[in-house]
């Protein structure tokens, strides 16, 4: 289980494209406190 | 920031998302990459971040700004220093089997292929049957009308789920 990240751990450095296809490292948003919410259309 | 877990592409969460395009913005997790690396197994989810990109504190499942424990948990995490007690959620691993199935059965269904991504995720269902990502996506692609055509019919979700569908 030791796979996942937990609390305390770095984000993992992902590259995630937006709603048009452009990709967007997750590190672009890293300057203050970041609040990801994961959701999805259904 | 949002995530949307949608792998039939972008277009879907697009309409979610438009009106909030102004104040975040929203990322495509179509092969549930992201989603895989917090091994979580339904939506939505809060991803707590430091500014030294560090995970201050993870909300698996029912993080959702309409109840009152969330607003507590986002009010607590901006004002405070530093999280204090760490919460800690249980983690529950996708088999290999059932994330390879998902990943299939988007790149299947954004190619048009939307029965062989049906039969994909019912292969992946019976895996993780406590796996609401593969269940709610595998009904959105089979029953569009649920979802895409005026509000989401939670109704009809609860139903499934009762029956065991």
């Amino acid at each position: 289980m030791s796979n996942f990240i937990g609390v305390g751990e770095a984000v993992p450095q992902l590259v995630l494209p937006d709603l048009e296809g452009e990709p967007v490292p997750l590190s672009t948003f890293l300057r203050r406190k970041l609040l990801v919410f994961m959701w999805a259309s259904w | 920031m949002s995530v949307a877990i949608d792998t039939q592409g972008a277009q879907l969460p697009r309409r979610f998302a438009e009106p909030t395009f102004e104040t975040f913005p929203t990322l495509l997790d179509a092969d549930n990459v992201l989603g895989n690396t917090f091994g979580f197994k339904a939506i939505p989810n809060g991803i707590l971040v430091s500014p030294d990109g560090k995970v201050d504190a993870l909300k698996a499942g029912r993080f959702d700004i309409r109840r009152p424990e969330t607003v507590d948990v986002v009010e607590r995490w901006l004002t405070a220093s530093a999280m204090s007690q760490p919460e800690e959620p249980q983690h529950l691993e996708w088999s290999d089997e059932a994330l390879r199935l998902f990943r299939e059965a988007g790149a299947a269904v954004r190619l048009g292929n939307k029965e062989t991504a049906i039969s994909m995720l019912k292969q992946a269902y019976p895996l993780e049957p406590d796996n609401l990502i593969i269940r709610k996506q595998l009904w959105a692609i089979e029953h569009p009308e649920k979802f895409y055509e005026g509000d989401v019919d939670y109704g009809w979700q609860r139903e499934q789920l009762e029956s065991g569908k």
